[in-house]
């Protein structure tokens, strides 16, 4: 089932000389997740800030990553585990 | 593109493909249903259905809730990748476009090409689920039939070959401007099919619909049309602007339904400020519960751009309103339109308003609507931002 989860995590990333952020991995509850594909990235602004959500796959678990460029801070926003 | 809102949300959600999907509200909320997945039109689940018609149908269907931050993102990306092959992109809606090619392609042959490479470039950038079907024809109707002719992930030519054919094969409704309303009346003269209306003499349906109407008509049955792509870089400027909402539960409480007109008047100043448009013609308009309609409409001898003007008109009118069923859905808009309207109002308290709205605006559009906002609405939420009435914002 889809959870909205909406908690900050600590998150590793490559920046890319393209130009493109990939997360590589993250944690969530006591657990390190992998990246094992990012399936879309999409930017919006929230109040003054502007955020980049990736929809991403660990193995066959969704989750949503957001980070907001105002606070240099990553959120698990929704997970669903296979 | 294909089931657009849908296939994004499979696109970004990998555990919904295959599966029957429909974007809309919250389930159980009085929403209807924006997009289907082609798994789900299989099963003949349409956009426009109620929550309980879709579980009828299918019992396991799953609701999705729309993102419209995704979607916008994502169609300023496509219309990106089609200026890459013309300067001529007219934006028709948030996920349909046209595409004049007759600067660049020479044959048909090169415009099937351009047409390739431009499906290849949609999935590489939005992703390997997310199709588009293309149709490609002489001018904008036969162009946006032929891109329904082939779903999903279609690439339909219309010529001379077959065009007789594609015309008598279709129904009036397949037409693009073609709804039901005018489809029944067309029924009613003894039109029934676009081979009918081919023959219907064009002073009759002139008679029957106007000149503008009869004349378009005539022209639809045999595949002409000659309005032009309009580049999304000469907005069209638009006839009415307004908004329209859904109240949580119907109601006969007129301090609710003022209350949301209120917020419904003041994000459509906000909106006529934004495109420096004024207006003198308001309509306040409602759905009752049986979803007929309802509403007063008055024209002022002034134009009028600020929320709280529009509100004390349209309140005025409500006040002494009775209504006689309770009320589903409440909806503003204000048209006879005028651009960089100037003229400073007589009183004091109003050009004092006038002078600080632009910095409420820009407020409210770095912070979010209602960040400042009337007192009466200090309790209100957001209303939810629309997924139609897609806009192309920098």
């Amino acid at each position: 089932m889809l959870e909205q989860v909406n908690e900050k995590i600590d998150v590793l990333v490559a920046f890319r000389k393209k130009g493109e952020v990939l997360p590589l991995s993250f944690d969530w509850d006591n657990r390190k997740y992998c990246v094992n594909k990012v399936n879309l990235v999409h930017s919006e602004k929230k109040g003054s800030n502007k955020w980049y959500h990736f929809s991403v796959s660990s193995n066959e678990s969704y989750f949503k990553l957001g980070f907001d460029t105002g606070n240099h801070a990553w959120v698990l926003e929704e997970a669903y585990l296979a | 593109m294909d089931s657009y809102f849908a296939t994004v949300e499979q696109q970004a959600r990998p555990y919904l493909r295959g599966k029957p999907v429909v974007v809309s509200g919250k389930e159980g909320s009085r929403s209807v249903i924006v997009a289907s997945s082609r798994e789900a039109k299989r099963l003949g689940i349409k956009t426009g259905m109620l929550h309980f018609e879709a579980r009828s149908i299918f019992k396991d269907i799953i609701f999705v809730e729309p993102d419209g931050a995704k979607y916008v993102y994502l169609t300023k990306l496509f219309i990106e990748i089609f200026k890459k092959f013309t300067e001529v992109v007219e934006v028709f809606s948030i996920d349909e476009a046209f595409l004049d090619m007759s600067g660049h392609c020479k044959t048909v042959e090169q415009a099937i090409c351009s047409a390739e490479k431009i499906k290849q470039e949609v999935q590489r950038q939005l992703g390997s689920w997310v199709t588009c079907s293309i149709g490609i024809a002489e001018n904008k109707l036969l162009s946006k039939l032929a891109s329904n002719m082939n779903k999903p992930d279609g690439l339909f030519l219309i010529d001379e070959h077959n065009k007789n054919s594609v015309l008598k094969k279709i129904k009036l409704t397949d037409f693009c401007g073609i709804g039901r309303r005018i489809e029944k009346r067309l029924e009613a003269l003894g039109v029934q099919s676009v081979e009918r209306l081919s023959e219907y003499p064009l002073a009759a349906l002139i008679n029957e619909f106007g000149p503008h109407s009869g004349k378009k008509l005539f022209g639809m049955s045999r595949g002409e049309d000659d309005e032009p792509v309009v580049s999304y870089l000469k907005e069209i400027e638009p006839k009415s602007v307004g908004r329209a909402h859904t109240m949580k539960e119907n109601t006969y409480d007129k301090e609710k339904i003022l209350l949301t007109i209120l917020h419904l008047c003041d994000a459509t100043g906000r909106e006529l400020r934004r495109k420096k448009l004024a207006g003198k013609t308001i309509v306040i308009y409602w759905r009752y519960n049986d979803f007929t309609y309802g509403g007063t409409r008055k024209t002022f001898k002034g134009y009028v751009s600020s929320g709280m003007n529009l509100y004390k008109l349209s309140k005025s009118h409500i006040e002494k309103y009775s209504f006689p069923k309770s009320v589903r859905l409440v909806g503003v808009h204000v048209s006879n339109l005028v651009k960089n309207y100037k003229q400073l109002p007589l009183w004091e308290d109003e050009r004092k308003m006038l002078k600080v709205l632009p910095y409420l605006d820009k407020i409210n559009d770095e912070y979010g609507e209602l960040t400042i906002k009337p007192a009466f609405l200090l309790k209100q939420k957001r209303l939810r931002n629309k997924v139609g009435g897609f806009k192309i914002r920098d």
